[in-house]
């Protein structure tokens, strides 16, 4: 075990994760990270805030981090194709293995729009574009988001903390149509309209308009001109395929994984947002979940798989949690009801708002705005997929705490304490869901 | 100002409006809160002579300086109101969790006043207060009526405060409940809150309470913790508060003579560890609870699932002394179980244990002396009998058959029953005595005779706590004594109760305090009341001061209201002699009684009709009570 | 040796003290809502379970944090308030729900023991709190409590 070469391509939250998993179990055997961009791991979380001028530092680790884990570090080197026991770089350098991780994230997805090339214009999924939209702030006053999901919100606050007049611009009836339903949705849009900010919904940008060789406004199908000194791209994320596809593993819109994170090729691993991996709560799916728990989660349960642990995943369970201007906001699982037959409880009061979803006797889906206190027990029981029916009492309108679960499930949710802290502990019944 | 919110909230139900009136320093400093501030408003706005069902009477919830803190025994408050049960200065304490919840919504106390013109409840959730419909609640039972309100209020956190059908139904004793099993039980607060239509406050405070010096306050906390910790009743002993509850005494009382048995004819019973806290730790006990900020954890916890007296549930807690000797001894009811159900029904309905047990004995003996038939009653009424006990309970709460005419109390009941019934009454200005044998305590007997609010046993001191000698040398008690005589006395009994009102103002529990459980606490009190307040150069002379204050406040409103020396009495049984046990024999005689009693006015400066003097009121600066009382003739 | 706060929901009498003696600790004044240690009630089964953090050996939310402003420690899970954002993830990935959010400085609050002279212990008058060493030493300290509190519940 000792002997085996790890290498694993990407230094993010699913790398890391990886690592930090494999190191718990093996604190020997030699692992090499490989990331094309020059900086050590940081946290893509963080960007926002180096754009408002609220964190200078976005280091994940601390400086002796990987000389601390043992692991060798390749900053700045692309890999470029993956061999029967090696993968190559872009330097020429082979290094030889016996189990990869191909852990390369997603980059930003670009529209086809007139003038989507104009100086000015910028995503933003890592560093270079932070740095980027940094040096063009300067004099900025006026800002337009392209796309209203998680990334948009915190761009938003940032631009808020700027000064900067923010208009967004949403193809979608609503803000985070991925996360919210229309009721707490409604929320959020309403808090942002307080702060001054113009959110055009069921719009289309159809053509960013220059002047003098930078970004001046932004044109939508509907007619408005929205005043633009810079404009971010946030409408959503690809997974990066390319080594993966070059390299002969099935993908779909990602690298497919099985609940081990296996590939189609043996010996060779995905994690993250670029792969494409079985759903928890929907059989035969596989979904690219592009969040930071997943990437987190399925890093973990890589890292032991490559030592032949053989510990499967739950299944990709999409969580997140953020704050819109002051106002928290949780989503997990399914924020709609997945059929006629699911039940959905809401309850809405003061600017609280709780969605609670439940199909097939199950706890599949919640939503929080206002108050995320009860998020984490509510994600256990997703998790755990217990049955509400075998609790003596299931109450949904009592806040969902963890002495509730305990004291009402008796020793069931005791026995997988285990699991609550890890990822991968298989679900008491997995034959439906 | 630091330890108070400032602020108290003002209600008028008859006009809908809310708003808050700001507590000044200077006013908090001569009343404190509780009692003392009760006394004062009543004093203020309570007209002469007005209805206390109607709606000038002031319904007045005050908390003090220490609630929202971790001062042992801060969760208390008070309720002070005139009194349909005695005419004059009603006031009744009680724990839990609403002071402090209270004060963390930001407020020292409500004053409610006017009558709602249909049922309603208060919701308060810090600074947001509404009044909101409370119809569908009438009748409901306290954990009923607090279910619904939670929810509606859609926070399980919500605490409240509430009465029954028999504060629907004004019953002279009927209680006011908060957090399901406490009861400000005495003098019919409940009466006055339902005669409001007002069914319930809902509150759900979020804020904070700040102190003047946070960190003296913590040292003085703990070093109170430790020797509440290490006393003998108050910390963790076998036969402590915590572990045999209040009732733990009961035997002990048996065999000193002094546990008020068949309705008051004799001090021992053969069967008094049927009944006690050791009974009730070896059948019905499931547990103990404390209130907030409480390390003595004396609330029982009680369940009785099947039989004839089956349904007793946790949430409504277990008996303390009082409802054990009421609804044990002076009936004569060996069973425990029942006595655990008449203590679920008194809570469920809102009803005082000691008032409810003293009419239910006192029926027993009007129908042993066939003063009540059979038929007036609708079946026996045994000594004894606790399915009679339970059926009566519930005709009291409903004003129903019998139940109406016991429902006014046993003082107006026995008038109207007439035939010599009044000398079976054993109560003092129209409120029930405590389960206490003053014949064996005779300073408490004078306590019974004189105190404002009646036939109050947590109003003075407790004899056998004077026994040794220096028991409380703070407050200048040194000299022991014994419990038979009225000799020397009354100078004691001020002095106790001047302390006991100043705790009653702070209000803290007073098993926290010198003159009850006898804590050597008093510089820690001190210390934590300046240390909240910013009052650093407060002294025991000045708590009392502030004590003596708030009594002769809470006693020229009744000699205002209801009379003076006339109703400074005790009830007929207690001048005869005691029938059994070890304090077989003991008597007070009218003679000794109204010798100790013009005593006791000298010692407290005031007339021989039982007035408090101009020069009195002008020492503790009270001189707009004086003109008070001297517009209205000086007292009858 | 790592110790935790264990909480014996059988001697808890729901006196509230650790939350105030929390609170004043920890913010300077007495405020329940604010306290790291929260007393759950469930007065149909006379239950009052006393709930803070585990300081996980393995702990989610300093896996999740993706600020750098949780750090496992040896026995405790160390907060960074300088580091943290408030994106409340580890709020979402705290099965124990032990995680609470401050309002006013829009960062998380997280029981640190009192740098290992826990507050809330000393003022617990009933023994329902101590401060000890744990006896399910590397393991999920989690799974012991829920196991208590299961086992209190049956009763």
């Amino acid at each position: 075990m000792s002997q085996r070469r790890i290498v694993i391509v990407g230094n993010s939250a699913a790398s890391l994760a990886a690592l930090e998993s494999i190191r718990r179990l093996d604190g020997k055997c030699p692992v090499t990270l490989v990331s094309d961009e020059p900086i050590p791991a940081y946290s893509r979380v963080l960007l926002p805030y180096l754009l408002s001028g609220e964190r200078h530092d976005l280091s994940l680790r601390s400086p002796d981090y990987y000389h601390r884990m043992g692991a060798r570090m390749l900053l700045g080197r692309r890999a470029v194709r993956i061999e029967a026991d090696a993968v190559v770089l872009d330097d020429g350098t082979t290094l030889p293995l016996d189990r990869l991780l191909v852990a390369t994230g997603s980059h930003a997805a670009i529209p086809d729009i007139e003038g989507i090339s104009t100086p000015g214009v910028f995503p933003l999924k890592n560093m270079a574009d932070a740095l980027r939209i940094r040096g063009h702030l300067k004099g900025a006053r006026h800002a337009v988001i392209l796309g209203g999901g998680l990334i948009c919100l915190l761009v938003v606050r940032a631009f808020l903390k700027l000064d900067l007049a923010v208009s967004i611009v949403v193809s979608s009836d609503r803000l985070l149509s991925r996360m919210l339903d229309a009721e707490g949705s409604a929320l959020v849009q309403q808090r942002l309209a307080e702060a001054g900010v113009r959110v055009l919904t069921h719009a289309d940008a159809t053509r960013i308009v220059a002047r003098n060789g930078r970004v001046r406004s932004v044109m939508t199908a509907a007619g408005d001109e929205l005043p633009a000194d810079i404009v971010i791209l946030a409408k959503g994320i690809r997974s990066n395929i390319e080594l993966a596809r070059a390299g002969g593993l099935a993908t779909g819109r990602g690298i497919l994984v099985d609940p081990y994170m296996r590939t189609s090729r043996p010996g060779v691993f995905a994690a993250g947002d670029c792969a494409e991996a079985p759903d928890m709560l929907v059989r035969g799916k596989k979904t690219i979940s592009a969040t930071w728990f997943e990437a987190v989660a399925q890093g973990e349960t890589a890292g032991a798989n490559m030592l032949d642990l053989a510990r499967p995943s739950l299944g990709s369970l999409k969580m997140n949690v953020m704050e819109a201007l002051g106002i928290a906001v949780a989503a997990i699982g399914m924020t709609e009801a997945p059929d006629a037959e699911a039940r959905v409880l809401v309850r809405s009061r003061d600017g609280v708002y709780r969605k609670l979803v439940i199909s097939h006797d199950r706890l599949v889906g919640a939503v929080l705005v206002g108050d995320v206190s009860e998020a984490g027990p509510i994600a256990t029981l997703i998790r755990r997929g217990l049955r509400l029916s075998e609790l003596k009492r299931f109450d949904p309108s009592r806040p969902i705490r963890y002495a509730e679960l305990a004291v009402q499930w008796g020793s069931s949710v005791g026995d997988s304490a285990t699991a609550l802290v890890r990822w991968d502990r298989p679900r008491p019944d997995s034959a439906t869901c | 100002m630091d330890g108070y919110a400032g602020r108290l909230l003002r209600v008028d139900l008859s006009s809908g409006k809310t708003w808050v009136e700001s507590l000044d320093e200077a006013r908090a400093r001569r009343y404190l809160g509780g009692r003392g501030l009760g006394a004062r408003i009543l004093m203020d706005e309570v007209p002469e002579g007005c209805d206390p069902l109607g709606p000038e009477n002031r319904l007045v919830f005050a908390m003090g300086p220490l609630a929202g803190t971790f001062a042992p025994g801060s969760g208390r408050y008070t309720i002070v109101a005139k009194s349909p049960a005695t005419g004059g200065f009603g006031e009744a304490y009680t724990g839990g969790f609403v002071a402090h919840e209270l004060k963390y919504a930001g407020y020292d106390g409500i004053v409610v006043q006017g009558k709602a013109p249909e049922k309603v409840y208060l919701a308060v959730t810090n600074d947001r207060v509404e009044i909101r419909p409370a119809s569908h609640l009438a009748g409901r039972g306290t954990l009923e009526t607090e279910e619904k309100i939670k929810e509606e209020m859609g926070d399980l956190e919500t605490r409240i405060v509430s009465v029954g059908l028999a504060g629907e139904n004004a019953v002279r004793f009927a209680c006011v409940m908060n957090d399901t099993d406490r009861a400000a039980g005495r003098t019919g607060m409940g009466a006055v809150m339902g005669a409001k239509n007002l069914k319930a406050i809902a509150i759900r405070g979020t804020g904070r309470v700040a102190l003047a010096d946070p960190k003296a306050f913590r040292e003085h906390a703990l070093a109170d913790l430790a020797k509440i910790r290490k006393h003998p009743w108050l910390g963790d002993r076998p036969g402590s508060a915590g572990n045999l509850g209040t009732a733990g005494g009961v035997e002990d009382l048996s065999s000193l003579g002094i546990l008020p048995t068949r309705n008051w004819e004799t001090g021992a019973w053969e069967y008094a560890d049927r009944i006690s806290g050791t009974a009730m730790k070896n059948t019905i006990l499931i547990g103990r609870r404390a209130c907030q900020a409480c390390p003595v954890g004396c609330t029982r916890v009680v369940r009785v699932a099947d039989g004839p007296f089956g349904g007793v549930r946790p949430e409504y807690g277990g008996p303390e002394y009082e409802t054990v000797a009421a609804f044990g001894s002076l009936c004569q009811n060996r069973n425990l179980q029942a006595i655990a159900l008449l203590n679920q029904k008194c809570n469920v309905y809102g009803l005082d244990t000691i008032s409810a047990g003293s009419a239910i004995a006192f029926a027993m003996e009007c129908f042993e002396k066939g003063l009540l038939t059979e038929k007036e009653i609708g079946f026996r009424l045994d000594w004894g009998d606790p399915a009679a006990m339970l059926r009566l309970l519930d005709l009291i709460a409903r004003r129903e058959g019998i139940g109406d005419l016991l429902a006014d109390g046993t003082g107006r009941a026995a008038a109207k029953i007439g035939r010599g019934a009044s000398e079976l009454a054993v109560e003092v200005k129209g409120l029930e005595l405590g389960m206490h044998e003053a014949r064996g305590k005779k300073g408490l007997a004078l306590s019974y005779a004189t105190a404002p609010r009646g036939a109050d046993h947590m109003e003075g001191f407790h004899d056998p706590m004077i026994a040794a000698p220096n028991a409380w040398p703070e407050i200048g008690v040194v000299q022991a004594m014994d419990r038979f005589t009225l000799e020397g006395k009354p100078r004691v009994v001020r002095l106790a109760e001047d302390y006991t009102s100043f705790i009653n103002s702070l209000p803290i529990c007073s098993f926290m305090s010198l003159t009850v459980a006898g804590v050597r606490n008093t510089e820690e009190l001190s210390g934590m009341l300046a240390a909240a307040t910013g009052w650093r150069d407060i002294t025991i002379e000045e708590e009392m001061a502030i004590g003596e204050r708030a009594y002769n406040l809470a006693r020229a409103f009744t000699v205002r209201e209801s009379g003076g020396k006339a109703d400074d009495r005790l009830p007929v049984k207690l001048s005869r002699s005691l029938r059994g046990g070890a304090s077989k024999g003991q008597v007070i005689t009218d003679a000794d009684l109204q010798a100790a009693i013009q005593e006791y006015y000298r010692v407290r400066g005031w007339s021989e009709n039982g007035t408090p003097t101009e020069a009195k009121l002008r020492e503790l600066g009270l001189e707009d009570v004086a003109q008070q009382l001297a517009t209205k003739g000086g007292g009858r | 040796m790592s110790r935790m706060i264990v909480a014996d929901m059988t001697k808890c009498t729901n006196c509230r003290m650790c939350e105030m003696a929390c609170s004043l600790a920890t913010t300077g004044a007495f405020a329940p809502t604010r306290s790291r240690i929260r007393v759950h009630v469930f007065a149909e089964h006379f239950k009052h379970v006393p709930v803070t953090c585990f300081q996980c050996a393995d702990a989610p939310c300093v896996k999740v944090c993706p600020a750098g402003a949780l750090l496992q420690g040896e026995g405790l899970v160390r907060f960074v308030k300088e580091a943290c954002i408030g994106c409340r993830m580890c709020m979402l990935a705290c099965p124990f729900g032990v995680i609470s959010f401050e309002s006013e400085a829009r960062v998380i609050a997280k029981c640190d023991t009192c740098s290992g002279d826990p507050e809330c212990v000393r003022f617990c008058a009933y023994g329902a709190l101590e401060f000890r060493e744990s006896e399910l030493a590397a393991a999920p300290k989690g799974r012991d409590f829920a196991r208590r509190v299961a086992e209190a519940a049956k009763g």
